[in-house]
């Protein structure tokens, strides 16, 4: 995309949209205040609700720590919410009651021009406060209630829908997830309905420097909301993920208060953590608050991945429906199961500008013609996104396919719709923890292995995208007890392989990348640990749904003292080759043929091979075999290995 | 000096994107497939961070006076969904059904929305007229073949 922007640029994305035409002046239904300009609040009043309020306790009630996403931390007790805007009173981050009270009297003060009377901005508050409180409309400066209502009417929300966009090929990091809250348009116009998102807020576009800023909270946070046809397109066509819809099943009235909120949230900032304080678990408030007996943002540690939101979800009872929108890559192999090769081969020619409108009509069969009319339209959007065609063409082969498509009338078309694969909540877990026993190099050892996240290859890829590995900081230590050695094996910052296969629609890139420190073996056969960092990229393809093979260019570089030029660098290649029978044995099998230049010269050579079973969804047995050739000595390393997936 | 710098640049980008992208024409086919891509670097590190590219934030309310403006309220205007779904809306009226083509119906309040779908359908040709149409002229053009 062309552009980022921080809060500070927000001025300029609101020209933008505004170019967009997105805030159509003449269409804005404006609702003035209907307010009396001689009010005056009555004190007496006000403090006898104070002192009310404070006789309940309400600043103690789980619903008004709710609504200020108050949480007891390690700090002790505080607001998630990092924003002064938030909060009426000085010290409203972290005090319950004086923010109670500030709020009460911040409802009764007079209207000023220029600045959002707090009825308006804090309308969940008023809600509950005045609920509790009984409060007489007669004496606030207008009917915020009735003030918000028709504005709400005016949207005609129906019922609340969670989507979760699956991770997309070549991108394993997507595995993540992300999720979205939909307020779907009464008359399920579903692709038009106001999408919620949250998001960190950056100008960033250096990927490393972002990473970390946003694990450790550097960003902002905030709300926005656009159509949701927008981010449709942006996941389902743009980065090819599947969607999924989790319509919840709230009331009328828990909608409504979900609402509010949204508007009490409106550019509000939080810093943002990528861990825990993300885009999922923000969004889990809107329900919390909708809902007054739900804590579903209570219970979280350490991380709150966005697919552990949507199972809390499930558990709570809360999900009525699930609805699949395939991405356009699942839309066109889903059709091209039906589609004959030969026929697959024209719609390619014909999409790629080999042959003529005129040619593909007069090789297809009239009872065909819907079908790869559809198909091609498809395939030309790929085509185009992936920058394989040019937009002029892109245009033009469209509109002749869309030409030809609307003279085929649809009673011989066959309804077309994507199998539907496995939901994303079907999914392992991603922490897991393995102990294992084995033998290196003839000594004896135990190793304890842990990562707090994702996803390898050898874990089931049910649910998630097959051949893709992601692991955070993934790390395993070594327990040598014939002479006593404690040692740890390997500490990886990040553990990325993405093995897009290729096929005859799409041409696809495969990449490894691993860094971190490990042990090295030296010269002298020895170890140590040091840093290391090993990359690659190639070609994947599969055969019959079960063996899947790559081969990648490797470059692998190890530090240590005890190197020439403290380095070991060598370039190589890797051929690898998966193998999953029915989720239950998977076979995950690779070779490396390198070759130490500059520094050190040597031959390396490794060969690993990993096979698993799959007892349950949270444990698996592992085998794991793996043969090294370096500076002229050969070891083997065999383990068996107990897994545990939470 | 670098911040101010990257302001004007943004503003330079938005303005001129906005002119080529936007501008008073609306926009042509296979614009929005191309907008929601994001880098090569940002595709492998940031979308488990981000879960967006961050450049759609706008605000659920604005003005001092509260909820009259916002996008909420752009979500029924027809130009600007067309303008929004152009690829996705021209493939449903070919094909004479869908849920784009059926949104639109819903937002031109029709009754008889097969009958709608139809006629969108055999007018096809009337409606997405050449290869640089534009998403005002698509409006303009469904507009003459509704009411013709």
């Amino acid at each position: 995309m062309l552009f980022n922007n921080t809060i500070k640029y927000g001025l300029t994305a609101v020209l933008f949209l505004m170019s967009l035409n997105i805030f159509p002046q003449n269409q804005a239904t404006s609702i003035e205040y209907v307010a009396d300009p001689s009010y005056s609040a009555d004190p007496a009043y006000i403090d006898s609700l104070v002192k009310k309020a404070i006789d309940l306790k309400l600043y103690d009630d789980p619903y008004w720590k709710k609504l200020l996403h108050y949480k007891v931390g390690l700090h002790g007790g505080r607001s998630l919410i990092d924003d002064k805007k938030f909060f009426l009173a000085e010290n409203g981050k972290r005090s319950l009651k004086d923010e109670l009270v500030a709020t009460i009297r911040a409802f009764f003060t007079p209207i000023e021009k220029d600045k959002t009377h707090a009825g308006i901005r804090f309308i969940a508050r008023f809600s509950w406060l005045s609920e509790k409180l009984s409060i007489d409309k007669n004496r606030l400066p207008f009917d915020f209630e009735g003030r918000f209502n028709k504005y709400y009417e005016s949207i005609n929300v129906g019922k609340a829908i969670v989507v979760f966009p699956a991770g997309y090929m070549g991108s394993p990091a997507s595995m993540f997830g992300h999720t979205l809250f939909i307020f779907e348009n009464k008359q399920n116009k579903r692709i038009i309905s106001p999408a919620i998102n949250y998001a960190a807020n950056t100008t960033e576009d250096f990927g490393p420097i972002f990473a970390v800023k946003g694990l450790f909270g550097f960003y902002y946070g905030y709300f926005s909301v656009m159509p949701y046809s927008d981010k449709i397109n942006e996941y389902n066509n743009s980065e090819m993920r599947d969607m999924w819809e989790y319509t919840l099943n709230l009331s009328d009235d828990e909608v409504k208060r979900a609402f509010k909120h949204v508007v009490e949230m409106d550019k509000v900032g939080s810093r943002y953590f990528f861990l825990d304080e993300n885009c999922s678990y923000n969004l889990l408030f809107l329900i919390d608050v909708a809902r007054p007996e739900l804590d579903l943002t209570s219970g979280y540690f350490f991380s709150a991945e966005p697919i552990d939101t949507i199972r809390g979800l499930i558990k709570a009872d809360l999900v009525k429906k699930r609805d699949y929108r395939p991405s356009l890559f699942s839309q066109i192999m889903g059709r091209s199961e039906s589609v004959s090769s030969a026929d697959s081969d024209l719609v390619i020619k014909f999409a790629k500008g080999n042959i003529s409108i005129e040619e593909f009509n007069s090789s297809i069969s009239q009872n065909k013609k819907a079908e790869l009319y559809d198909f091609t339209t498809d395939y030309l959007k790929f085509l185009l996104i992936k920058d394989k065609i040019k937009i002029e063409d892109y245009q033009k082969r469209l509109l002749q396919i869309l030409n030809e498509r609307s003279r085929v009338n649809n009673e011989n078309a066959v309804e077309f719709s994507v199998k539907e694969p496995f939901p994303p909540e079907s999914s392992h877990r991603s922490r897991k923890l393995s102990f294992s026993g084995g033998t290196y190099d003839k000594f004896k050892y135990y190793q304890l292995a842990f990562r707090p996240s994702c996803h390898s290859l050898i874990d089931s890829d049910k649910g998630l995208s097959k051949g893709s590995e992601i692991e955070f900081m993934p790390f395993s230590a070594r327990y040598y007890p014939e002479n006593k050695k404690f040692k740890f094996e390997k500490l990886s910052v990040v553990r990325v392989i993405s093995l897009s296969e290729s096929n005859r629609y799409n041409v696809a890139n495969c990449y490894l990348l691993d860094t971190g420190g490990r042990q090295n073996i030296l010269p002298d056969h020895t170890q140590s640990f040091g840093a290391f960092l090993n990359g690659g990229t190639g070609y994947s393809t599969s055969f019959f749904d079960l063996f899947q093979i790559y081969g990648m260019a490797e470059t692998d570089l190890r530090f240590s003292g005890q190197y020439n030029y403290n380095s070991l660098i060598c370039f190589g290649g890797r051929l690898g080759l998966i193998f999953d029978v029915l989720d239950v044995w998977k076979s995950v099998v690779s070779a490396d043929f390198m070759r130490g230049v500059f520094t050190e010269k040597t031959n390396v050579m490794r060969f690993t091979a990993e096979e698993r079973i799959k007892i349950t969804s949270f444990f698996q047995i592992t085998g794991c075999y793996t043969q090294e050739y370096i500076f002229k000595r050969r070891t083997h390393d065999i383990s068996a290995r107990a897994e545990i997936l939470f | 000096m670098k911040k101010i710098l990257s302001l004007v640049a943004v503003f330079g980008l938005v303005f001129a994107s906005a002119e080529a992208f936007a501008g008073n024409a609306g926009c042509g086919l296979g614009s929005v497939l191309l907008k929601g891509k994001k880098g090569k670097v940002m595709e492998l590190l940031a979308t488990c961070l981000n879960g967006t590219s961050g450049n759609q934030t706008f605000a659920i309310t604005s003005g001092t006076s509260g909820y009259e403006e916002g996008a909420v309220i752009g979500m029924t205007d027809v130009e600007v969904f067309v303008a929004k779904n152009m690829d996705s809306l021209a493939t449903d009226i070919a094909r004479g059904n869908g849920e784009y083509v059926d949104t639109l119906a819903s937002m031109y309040k029709v009754q008889d929305v097969d009958g709608f779908k139809t006629k969108l359908k055999n007018n096809f040709d009337k409606i997405y007229t050449n290869t640089g149409v534009t998403s005002k002229e698509v409006v303009a053009n469904i507009n003459d073949v509704v009411n013709g």
